[in-house]
């Protein structure tokens, strides 16, 4: 019995009541033919006439519905896509085929996303719950039967809520819950009756009759079924006349009044057969066969039961249709599902890969980072330890330098030479029974020998105690080559002889130049003058002597060398003051100037005091 | 006539010696005899009573020191000869005895000889030699105490006990912690020098001073002292750094 109501709640287009006369059928074909401009008015035109013929022609229903997809989708109109969608949806539905049907809906509910139309969304929920119904599975169908009646109550639409309580009740009375069937389709009826929808109301009543025999009630069952029929007469509506007529067939049966059952099987039947109704025609004649048994016609019961047997047979074919539907679509539901899922999985694991790949740049990017700052910590500090060991290496090699100048510096005042010519002079003293001159030399030679130890440790040394040990150098260089030369050293008032360092000896190796190279090759008696006075900051320390002259003493020498070779100890002396100049910042120099006569050596050494 | 006791393991210095005095001193000194081992002298020593021995540092194996520590009376006076014993040129100062650097320089033994003739009355050779074996017993240990000329004689002092020393021109003046004071015919620089060794350090011209007797270090150029005493002297700022490296390490 349920199909009926299922059917009825599909306008829920805009149109109006008197819409499903033959009149408005013709006058819709009319539009159609003429109109024929693809927009938007030709979609809406489509589906409401679709819509009209639903029941009557679902065939053309179904055309009209593709042809407002097509023209939908060709102007790119959401609604109409979506409208036509759910078309279709009713069409295959009217036609049985719930598995398309449902897909339908589910593309017009996806396809009208972006209309954010709550009642549209609501007449779709509707339709899933009718599907739902038919197989069953009533759960489910109650859910989006609520649903749909939550937004029809919102949006206030009276149709809707009687569609929704229609369907309510209708479920409730499968479930076998009489009172509130009966309470949801009262619930209907009131609306029905104010909208002024009699075929509705007919349908109701129809409905109310069928419970009221469940119940026994067959006086309120019979006046139900009496007011469908009066109503079914108005609408022409042949398939709630049917039911009527079926209805109240069954409750002359039960009253014992076979006649009038009889009839009224057979006007049922009649419709049913008119409709192509199988079930209703197996309803028609089982109550036929009841009624003919009663009458005592076996013959005819026989008939009517067999036939109806058939029927139900082909209803259960129905049925095993639907069961076959149901699991085809729970299939294809997992199916769905299944893709879903499959598809949500590959989102989400597209996802967790982002998030991968996101946490592994991150990663990357925190290591990255962490690498570069270690990288630069590690290349400071390198670079650090390596200027460190560049500057030690230097420090080592500048001490190593000083170190070696000193020896050297040592070297040069200690020279071989000295020495050897010293002891030999002793020698020569001892030879000619000079003895007085031997202890004398011997003596002095020891006490410079002891000084220039000495000195040698200090860096500096008092200039009073330093120009001791150059005289002493002197007076011995002197009695060696038998007073060849005189010497003076003056020192200018203004200098503290005590106060004022010098690096040890540093003007042993100039006056060592000026006896070897100016004044051993010199004619007659020279003289050597060591001058100490001050200039500005500096200690300007001056050797000079009136020998030969350096230019003359290299040319002497060698003829070739045009240059005067520097002398060991003039480089000594040049080493010395330039690690003087680094170790302390000075600017002491050394100048060498040719005189007329002889050689002048300055050598300017920046004042430092003891105190 | 002063006797003369002349000991050295070496013969030719012997000879030297004795031919630098014989010429110029015939007068005065008398050579009474030599010696070539510590045995040898302290045998003559007892036998002839010299009034002046010229004594070798380094006589063999042994040294002059332990020829004297032989010697139960020390009643004669002693100038050491020496090549090149830094350590005990450094004791013998300390002693306040006289010495010669060999080779021997005429100059030098001259000046030595004036100087006994100067001293001889005063009898103190003995004192500055237990001093002298004092400080000599073990040469790990710095000299404790120090002789030193004074306008009267000579003084003995412990060197802890000197809290500064003052340069006065060719004298030096000696601050000791019991607020005596000394003048001193040495030179700061040949205090400077003795003194080397020890806790002294030369923050001025003309002031030594005993750096465990610094109360307080004032910062400045050169920054001053506040010593024990009360006194406070400047720091010439040219010893500063140095100055203040030997103070971080004490």
């Amino acid at each position: 019995m349920t199909k009926i109501f299922f059917l009825l709640f599909l306008s829920i287009l805009t149109l109006s009541g008197n819409a499903q006369n033959a009149k408005d059928i013709d006058s819709f074909r009319n539009v159609l033919i003429q109109y024929k401009t693809w927009d938007s008015n030709r979609v809406t035109t489509l589906l409401n006439f679709a819509n009209i013929i639903i029941y009557n022609d679902p065939d053309s229903c179904m055309k009209y519905s593709q042809e407002a997809m097509q023209i939908s989708q060709k102007i790119k109109w959401q609604k109409g896509i979506a409208l036509s969608f759910r078309e279709i949806g009713y069409a295959y539905y009217i036609s049985s085929n719930n598995l398309q049907a449902m897909d339908y809906y589910l593309k017009a509910l996806k396809a009208g996303e972006t209309m954010n139309n709550n009642y549209f969304n609501a007449t779709i929920y509707n339709n899933i719950a009718n599907i739902y119904a038919d197989l069953k599975d009533y759960k489910k169908a109650l859910e989006y039967y609520t649903k749909y009646l939550s937004i029809a109550e919102k949006v206030d639409s009276k149709t809707d809520e009687m569609n929704g309580f229609i369907n309510l009740g209708d479920i409730y009375t499968e479930m076998n819950n009489l009172p509130l069937g009966l309470d949801y389709f009262n619930k209907a009826l009131t609306i029905a009756n104010a909208l002024g929808n009699i075929r509705i109301s007919a349908a109701i009543l129809n409905n109310l009759g069928e419970i009221n025999i469940k119940q026994g009630n067959y006086d309120t069952a019979f006046s139900n079924f009496k007011k469908s029929l009066d109503l079914a007469e108005v609408t022409a509506n042949r398939n709630v006349k049917a039911t009527a007529l079926n209805g109240l067939g069954e409750i002359y049966l039960k009253q014992k009044n076979y006649k009038q059952a009889e009839d009224y099987g057979k006007r049922s039947l009649q419709l049913s057969k008119e409709v192509g109704d199988i079930s209703w025609q197996a309803n028609a004649l089982t109550t036929l066969s009841k009624t003919y048994e009663k009458q005592n016609d076996f013959a005819k019961a026989l008939d009517a039961y067999k036939e109806a047997v058939i029927l139900r047979d082909s209803t259960l074919n129905d049925a095993k249709k639907q069961e076959i539907t149901r699991l085809e679509m729970e299939y294809n539901f997992d199916k769905r599902e299944a893709v879903i899922k499959a598809d949500n999985d590959k989102k989400q694991a597209l996802a967790a890969a982002e998030i991968n790949k996101q946490k592994i740049i991150r990663n990357a990017s925190i290591g990255i980072g962490t690498l570069l700052v270690l990288g630069a910590i590690a290349g400071i500090f390198l670079y650090k330890r390596r200027k460190d060991t560049i500057e030690k290496k230097k420090e080592a090699e500048f001490n190593t330098q000083v170190a070696y100048t000193e020896l050297k510096a040592l070297r040069a005042q200690m020279n071989p030479h000295f020495i050897y010519n010293s002891l030999n002079s002793i020698n020569d003293y001892i030879d000619k029974h000079e003895t007085e001159l031997a202890t004398s030399y011997t003596t002095k030679f020891a006490k410079l020998m002891r000084m220039i130890l000495e000195n040698s440790e200090q860096k500096a040394v008092p200039l009073d105690n330093d120009l001791k040990a150059l005289e002493l150098y002197m007076q011995l260089e002197s009695m060696r080559m038998q007073n060849k030369f005189t010497y003076e050293i003056k020192v200018d008032d203004d200098i503290d002889q005590e106060n004022t360092l010098i690096p040890p000896l540093i003007l042993q190796p100039f006056v060592e130049n000026s006896i070897w190279h100016g004044i051993s090759k010199k004619q007659g008696v020279g003289k050597i003058m060591i001058h100490i006075h001050r200039e500005g900051s500096m200690i300007n320390c001056i050797v000079e002597d009136n020998g030969i002259g350096m230019k003359e003493s290299a040319e002497t020498k060698n003829k070739k060398e045009m240059q005067p070779k520097k002398s060991f100890g003039m480089k000594i002396t040049n080493a010395r003051i330039d690690i003087l100049n680094k170790t302390k910042k000075t600017n002491a120099a050394i100048t060498l100037l040719h005189l007329e006569e002889g050689t002048k050596i300055e050598i300017k050494l920046p004042e430092e005091l003891a105190f | 006539m002063i006797k003369v006791l002349i000991v050295d393991d070496e013969q030719h210095c012997i000879d030297r010696l004795s031919k630098l005095l014989h010429p110029s001193h015939d007068n005065l000194l008398e050579i009474a005899g030599t010696a070539l081992t510590v045995e040898e002298g302290v045998e003559k020593i007892l036998s002839l009573k010299p009034d002046l021995i010229f004594l070798d540092v380094q006589i063999d194996d042994k040294t002059g020191f332990d020829l004297l520590r032989a010697l139960t009376e020390i009643n004669f006076a002693i100038i050491f000869t020496t090549a090149f014993e830094k350590f005990a040129i450094q004791a013998i100062k300390f002693s306040a005895i006289d010495y010669l650097l060999k080779p021997i320089d005429d100059a030098d033994l001259n000046a030595a000889i004036v100087k006994f003739m100067n001293e001889r009355s005063q009898k103190l050779t003995a004192q500055k030699i237990e001093l002298l074996l004092q400080n000599t017993q073990s040469k790990k240990d710095v000299p404790k105490k120090i002789i030193v000329p004074t306008v009267s004689g000579f003084e003995f002092l412990e060197i802890s006990d000197i809290t500064r020393c003052q340069s006065e021109i060719n004298y030096t003046t000696i601050y000791l912690k019991d607020k005596h004071k000394l003048v001193v015919a040495k030179t700061l620089k040949e205090f400077e020098e003795l003194l080397s060794s020890h806790p002294f350090f030369r923050i001025h011209n003309s002031h030594l001073i005993n750096l465990n007797c610094i109360k307080s270090y004032n910062k400045g150029k050169g920054g001053s002292v506040i010593l024990t005493d009360g006194t406070e002297i400047e720091v010439s700022f040219r010893r500063k750094d140095e100055f203040l490296k030997r103070l971080a390490g004490l």
